[in-house]
């Protein structure tokens, strides 16, 4: 019987959380998400448009409780970054078997990783593509790579858009970074997959798929993807040299992180 | 519609539910951005100050959802120098680094760190010829996912490659991991200065021929 610990209970989110407390294997969940449903969430999520102005996790408690009524549904309703709340976030993750990560922003993959490296606890992240041509399921296990890793090299080499660059004869003008939603369907396909590999690693801890990250293709993109339905597996190492969680941001800091700090900015003042 | 009681009452706190139906029926009509431009004028802290605010079985922020607060929000989120990870980083990985850079250079080129509010900035002086330029860069707080920000203090004739207020377009424009050229993994803040002396150096290329000499950034 298994504790979950989810942030994020966007549209692709929500139906990890249904495949997830299907299965007999979950006895509790608990989900971190600050937003209210809106009526334009209405047509990537489970929820009517009555539900407009109600909280997500409310939400989400109630659609899980009706499938399980004996689930345990924690919701916490704040920001995963929020300062005020991680004492709480922290000690719920101390008592999870696996964190799931349904997250679109940056900092926030970064913070969650870096608690769940904190708590050694295996986690997974699901990310859909621009558009919906494709997605991301990255599985994270103790002692393994970081998601500081995982963005590096995926950054240096999986190409996944071929939107033109900026125009760099003005660089102060308006960024063309609109990103495309993607369909419920492309959501739902990435996010059960999410799912999938959720619960086989939390069926099995030493589960191996062969791979860290996998990219399903869902659409053709010429120059981008070829082939529609292709899995791209990907087994990243952890980098010896990664700022995050490589030798030199593990090595030894001081008791005392805001003495030292302080002692630190002191002499770099003066320098 | 849902409400902590369930939308019981049809008048507390002396707002009666009709409030909250104009409000939610704006919010239906209204785009993302009309959001932001209504809201733009009203000050961040008057912002923290409506957060608790109620009207009804109602708070404000679940009234207009996160439009609003996505600002105060983003002002609230955990910071380089007020989380441990943040601190951490600065501890094991930033400052040594900068204190690499500093080890036998003349006192004039070091790079001095000042806190600012929930930033920090270096300060420091490049020549990459014959001109000596001032400059800043500046680490926010959701550094090192954001990546730095470098401009030059000495004036600088306009030239490309260049932001508002001498800013330097030194990382591809993006926020995501598909479309950002700044790599927290395996990048420090030392790295902004190398690249601000290379972007200086082709500066003082393209002031002399008119030319930027590299290629740009893709």
């Amino acid at each position: 019987m298994a504790h979950v610990i989810q942030v994020g209970a966007g549209s692709g989110g929500m139906v990890v959380l249904d495949l997830l407390a299907r299965e007999a294997v979950v006895s509790r969940i608990t989900i971190i998400e600050p937003d209210i449903y809106k009526p334009h969430n209405v047509v990537r999520h489970y929820f009517p448009k009555e539900a407009a102005g109600a909280r997500k996790t409310e939400l989400a408690r109630q659609w899980l409780l009706t499938l399980r009524p004996e689930l345990e549904v924690h919701c916490l309703e704040t920001d995963l970054l929020n300062p005020a709340a991680q004492a709480q976030i922290e000690e719920l993750i101390a008592t999870a078997d696996i964190g799931v990560c349904a997250v679109d922003n940056e900092p926030a993959k970064y913070h969650w990783d870096g608690l769940m490296r904190k708590y050694n606890k295996p986690w997974t992240l699901g990310e859909v593509l621009s558009g919906g041509i494709g997605g991301f399921v990255h599985l994270f296990r103790p002692g393994g790579p970081c998601y500081g890793c995982v963005a590096s090299y995926l950054k240096r080499s999986v190409e996944t858009d071929n939107s033109p660059p900026p125009d760099y004869s003005q660089p102060g003008g308006p960024v063309d970074e609109v990103t495309i939603p993607a369909t419920k369907a492309a959501i739902t396909a990435i996010a059960s997959l999410h799912a999938l590999v959720t619960l086989e690693l939390l069926q099995d801890r030493d589960y191996d798929p062969g791979f860290t990250s996998v990219l399903l293709t869902l659409r053709r993109v010429p120059q981008v993807f070829e082939e529609i339905l292709r899995p791209y597996r990907f087994r990243i190492e952890r980098m010896r040299e990664c700022l995050f969680c490589g030798e030199a941001a593990t090595a030894g800091a001081a008791e005392d992180l805001d003495v030292a700090l302080a002692q630190a900015l002191d002499r770099l003042a003066h320098a | 519609m849902l409400g902590r009681n369930g939308g019981r009452s049809q008048q507390e706190g002396g707002v009666d539910i009709g409030f909250r139906q104009r409000v939610v029926g704006i919010m239906t009509h209204a785009s993302d951005a009309d959001w932001r431009d209504w809201f733009r004028p009203l000050r961040r802290p008057l912002l923290r100050h409506l957060v608790g605010w109620r009207a009804g079985d109602w708070t404000l922020s679940e009234l207009l959802g996160e439009h609003l607060l996505a600002d105060s929000r983003q002002e609230q989120a955990m910071g380089l120098l007020d989380s441990e990870a943040g601190k951490r980083r600065l501890l094991t990985v930033e400052i040594p680094a900068i204190e690499r850079y500093n080890e036998g250079r003349d006192p004039e080129f070091r790079i001095r760190l000042v806190r600012q509010g929930s930033n920090l900035v270096l300060c420091y002086r490049l020549m990459p010829t014959h001109n000596v330029y001032e400059l800043e860069t500046r680490l926010y707080s959701s550094y090192p996912i954001v990546p730095p920000e470098t401009r030059v203090l000495t004036p600088l004739r306009h030239c490309p490659h260049l932001l508002e207020g001498q800013t330097l377009c030194l990382w591809r424009q993006g926020s995501s991991r598909q479309n950002s050229r700044w790599d927290p993994a395996r990048y420090t803040c030392v790295f902004a200065v190398q690249a601000a002396w290379r972007w200086l150096a082709c500066y003082e290329v393209w002031y002399d021929t008119g030319e930027w000499p590299l290629p740009e950034a893709r």
